[in-house]
C-alpha cells in the first residue's frame, strides 16, 4: 500500500512521469535494437559455420571420387587423430550404420539417409556445443558426416547477450540518476522565482525575479514574471492613484454641496425650509457616507500589507462586543459571547471594522428579543470567529452573492444601508488571509471566518 | 483670535471665513501655499486651517517648512484625503488635528476650540473635572450630580470624561470615536447616539437642568444652556 501511495506520488510529478517515460521508451528501443542485432548475429553465424562445412565437405567428396571410399575413410581417422580443427567433425557409416572412421561411434542422430543438414549435440550432456552437419549419402551406400561446432560462436554469442542486459541495466539505473538531477535542477531553476511570486502575492510589490541570460524557457520565465509583475504594480498603483483622484475630484464638489446646504440652512428662519434643508444635509451625508466606504473599499483591495504582528483578536472582539451590545439591548435582545484569547497578524482598525459590520448585520436582522451568538476559538492553526443570529437568514443560491458591491436581497429592501457592509468584509477578510463562509444557522445566518493565527503564537503553542 | 485660512476652493474658504467672522475670530485668507507659509511665518496667528492640495506648495510641505523653522502655532488640517494613512501622514508633519472633507462647519468649530484650548492651557492633568452641578472625580473614579453618587461603567465613565473635559464645546461623533474608543472606523449605524443616550440618562434624569445636548448635524455639547 505504501509502496502504491509513493508510485502514486511519484508519478504526480509531470517532471517525473517525463523523464521516466523517456528512459523507458530508451530501454525499449534499445533492447528492439539488441533483439534484431541478436538475430542477425544468429543468422550470420549459421551461414559463416555452413560455409566451412561445406568447404570441408567438397574437398572430402573430390577425394571420394578420385579415389573411392578407403582414401576417405582413411584422411578422416587421420584427422580425428591428429586433429588440425578442434572444431572439425567428421563420421563415415556404412548402409548398415557402422561407423567406419569419425568422432563417435555410433550415429548421434537416428539413421536418415536423406542429404542435408542436420544439427545435434557434441556431446550427451545438456549444455553441451551443438553441431551443425551436412549429410551427404555416397553412391556406394556410405553416409558421409561433415560438421563444425559452434562452441567459440556460442560464448561469443551468450558473452554479447549479457553485455546487452547489463547495458540495459545501466541505461535504467542512468535514467533515475538523471531523472533526479533534472528534477533537481529544475526545481533549483523555479525555487527562487516562485518565491518571489509569492512574496510579491503577499503585497511587497516591488520584489522582482532575478533574470538568467540565455534564450532558454526558465530565461524566458524569469523575464516574463517580471513583466507581469510590473504590470501589476502599474495597475495597483493606478488604483491607488485614481481612487486619491476620485476622492479629490467627488469630495470638493459634495463640500460644496454640503457647505451651500448649511448655508442655506443659517440664513433662513422658516421651520418649514430648516425641515427640508436638514433631510437634504441627511441626504448628502448618506451619499457622502457610501462614497467613503467604496474608497475605503478599494484602499483595502489594492493593500496587502498587515501593519501588526501578534494581534489580540480578542481584545478587538471584546471591545467591539461591547460597542455593540447597547444596541442589541435597545432591541431587547442579548449577545452571548464565548471568546477564546488568540492572537493573529492584522489591522486593529480593519478587524474592528469587520465585527463592527457583522455585529450591525445580525443586529439589524435578529427578531426582536432574541439571541445572537457570538465566538472566537482556536481550531488547529485557525482562529475561527462565527457570529450567528436567528433572522430570515440568506438563502444558499445567494451567498455568494450578497458580497458584491451594493447587492442588497429583495428582502431587505427599505431597511437603511448602503449595500456595503459585506463587500467591504470581503475585503477585509481577504487582506487578512481569512477564509469566510455563510451557513444556514436553523434559522438564521452563521456567518464563519477562519483566520491564520500568528506564526510566533504558533511556535509559542508547539513549544507549551 | 486671530486665524490664518489657506484655502484654494473660494466657496469654502469664504464659508469658514465668515463663520469663523460671525463667531468672532479675525481671519486672513490665502489662496496659494507660498503666501500662506509667508504669512505663516511673518505674521502671529492663534492657529492655522491649512488644505492639503494647495496650487504651488503642497499643504504637507508647507507643514513640515513652519515646523523646521520653529514655529509651534496649532495647525487644523483639512483635506480629501481622508484615510486613516493619510490622517497618520499629516500628523506626523505635525499637524495638531486632521479634519477629513466634507464636514460641517460645527466640526471644524469644534475642533478649532479644542486646538485653542489646548494651547492655552497646555497638557496639565486636572484631578477633578466640575461642570455644572456634575463632579467626576479622577482618582477615584467616582461622579457625583448634586451631590449624589452616580455609577458608570468604564465606557461610560471614558466618554463622560471626555465630555466635560470639552465642556460647553461641541464634539462630533468622529471625535468620541477616536477619544473614547480609540478605533478609526466608520460605525453606518447610530451606535454612539445610543451609547450617549444611555449616559444622558444616568446623568440626567430627574437630576436637574439636562446638561448632555445634542446638536443636530454636529455632535454633542456637555454644558449648561439656557
Amino acid at each position: 500500500m505504501i509502496l502504491v501511495s509513493n508510485l502514486r506520488h511519484f508519478a504526480n510529478s509531470t517532471l517525473n512521469r517525463l523523464v521516466l517515460s523517456y528512459g523507458l521508451g530508451l530501454i525499449l528501443v534499445f533492447g528492439v535494437i539488441g533483439t534484431i542485432g541478436l538475430l542477425s548475429f544468429d543468422h550470420l553465424l549459421d551461414l559463416d559455420i555452413r560455409q566451412t562445412v561445406q568447404v570441408e565437405h567438397e574437398s572430402l567428396m573430390e577425394v571420394y571420387r578420385n579415389d573411392g571410399s578407403d582414401a576417405v575413410k582413411k584422411i578422416i581417422a587421420q584427422r580425428v587423430r591428429e586433429p588440425v580443427n578442434r572444431e572439425a567433425f567428421y563420421l563415415l557409416v556404412n548402409k548398415n550404420a557402422q561407423v567406419l572412421a569419425g568422432h563417435r561411434n555410433q550415429l548421434p542422430f537416428s539413421l536418415a539417409r536423406h542429404k542435408g543438414w542436420v544439427r545435434f549435440p557434441w556431446r550427451a550432456d545438456a549444455d553441451s556445443d551443438q553441431v551443425m552437419a551436412y549429410v551427404q549419402p555416397l553412391d556406394n551406400g556410405d553416409l558421409l558426416i561433415t560438421g563444425h561446432t559452434s562452441g567459440a560462436q556460442t560464448h561469443l554469442r551468450q558473452l554479447i547477450v549479457r553485455l546487452g542486459f547489463l547495458f540495459l541495466m545501466l541505461l535504467g539505473m542512468l535514467t533515475l540518476l538523471f531523472s533526479w538531477l533534472l528534477r533537481r535542477a529544475v526545481d533549483r531553476a523555479l525555487e527562487a522565482p516562485l518565491d518571489t511570486v509569492d512574496r510579491v502575492a503577499a503585497g511587497q510589490l516591488h520584489e522582482r525575479v532575478a533574470e538568467r541570460v540565455g534564450n532558454d524557457s526558465f530565461a524566458r520565465l524569469g523575464h516574463t514574471l517580471n513583466r507581469m509583475l510590473d504590470r501589476i504594480h502599474v495597475l495597483v498603483g493606478g488604483i491607488q492613484s485614481s481612487t486619491d483622484a476620485i476622492a479629490h475630484d467627488l469630495r470638493t464638489p459634495l463640500m460644496r454641496l454640503k457647505t451651500r446646504l448649511e448655508q442655506a440652512r443659517l440664513e433662513t428662519h422658516d421651520e418649514n425650509t430648516v425641515q427640508k434643508v436638514d433631510a437634504a444635509i441627511a441626504e448628502a451625508d448618506q451619499l457622502i457616507a457610501t462614497f467613503n466606504s467604496l474608497l475605503r473599499l478599494a484602499r483595502i483591495e489594492a493593500s496587502h500589507e498587515l501593519p501588526e504582528k501578534n494581534l489580540a483578536l480578542d481584545e478587538v472582539l471584546n471591545d467591539a462586543l461591547e460597542m455593540w451590545q447597547v444596541l442589541a439591548e435597545a432591541k431587547g435582545q442579548s449577545i452571548e459571547a464565548n471568546v477564546d484569547s488568540v492572537k493573529i497578524d492584522g489591522d486593529r482598525n480593519l478587524l474592528f471594522q469587520l465585527i463592527s459590520n457583522l455585529l450591525d448585520n445580525a443586529i439589524k436582522y435578529a427578531p426582536i428579543s432574541s439571541h445572537i451568538h457570538v465566538s472566537l476559538i482556536k481550531q488547529e492553526s485557525f482562529a475561527v470567529l462565527s457570529i450567528s443570529d436567528s433572522g430570515p437568514g440568506i438563502a444558499a443560491g445567494e451567498h455568494e452573492h450578497v458580497f458584491d458591491r451594493f447587492v442588497r436581497l429583495e428582502s431587505h429592501r427599505g431597511t437603511p444601508g448602503s449595500g456595503l457592509g459585506l463587500s467591504v468584509v470581503r475585503a477585509i477578510a481577504i487582506q487578512h488571509h481569512a477564509n469566510i463562509s455563510l451557513e444556514n444557522a436553523k434559522p438564521g445566518l452563521r456567518v464563519v471566518l477562519r483566520f491564520p493565527i500568528a506564526a510566533s503564537n504558533m511556535d509559542k503553542m508547539s513549544s507549551n | 483670535m486671530r486665524v490664518l485660512l489657506v484655502e484654494d476652493e473660494p466657496l469654502i474658504s469664504e464659508f469658514i471665513a465668515k463663520g469663523l467672522r460671525e463667531a468672532g475670530h479675525n481671519v486672513d485668507h490665502t489662496a496659494s501655499g507660498a503666501d500662506g507659509l509667508h504669512m505663516a511665518t511673518h505674521e502671529t496667528y492663534d492657529a492655522l486651517i491649512l488644505d492639503r492640495m494647495l496650487p504651488g506648495l503642497e499643504g504637507l510641505e508647507l507643514l513640515r517648512m513652519l515646523r523646521a523653522s520653529g514655529h509651534r502655532t496649532p495647525v487644523l488640517i483639512l483635506s480629501s484625503l481622508g484615510d486613516v494613512e493619510q490622517r497618520v501622514l499629516g500628523l506626523r508633519a505635525g499637524a495638531d488635528d486632521y479634519l477629513a472633507k466634507p464636514f460641517s462647519f460645527a466640526e471644524l468649530m469644534a475642533r478649532l476650540d479644542g486646538l485653542m484650548r489646548r494651547q492655552a492651557t497646555g497638557p496639565d492633568t486636572p484631578t477633578r473635572l466640575r461642570v455644572a452641578d456634575l463632579e467626576m472625580d479622577l482618582l477615584k473614579r467616582t461622579v457625583k450630580r448634586a451631590g449624589q453618587h452616580l455609577e458608570l461603567q468604564p465606557r461610560e465613565f471614558r466618554l463622560l470624561e471626555f465630555l466635560m473635559r470639552h465642556a460647553e464645546q461641541v464634539v462630533t461623533r468622529t471625535m468620541l470615536l477616536e477619544a473614547v474608543w480609540d478605533y478609526h472606523f466608520d460605525p453606518q449605524t447610530n451606535v454612539i447616539d445610543v451609547h450617549v443616550s444611555r449616559l444622558r440618562q444616568k446623568i440626567d434624569r430627574d437630576l436637574g437642568p439636562p446638561l448632555l445636548h445634542t446638536i443636530r448635524g454636529a455632535g454633542y455639547l456637555l454644558g449648561l444652556r439656557a
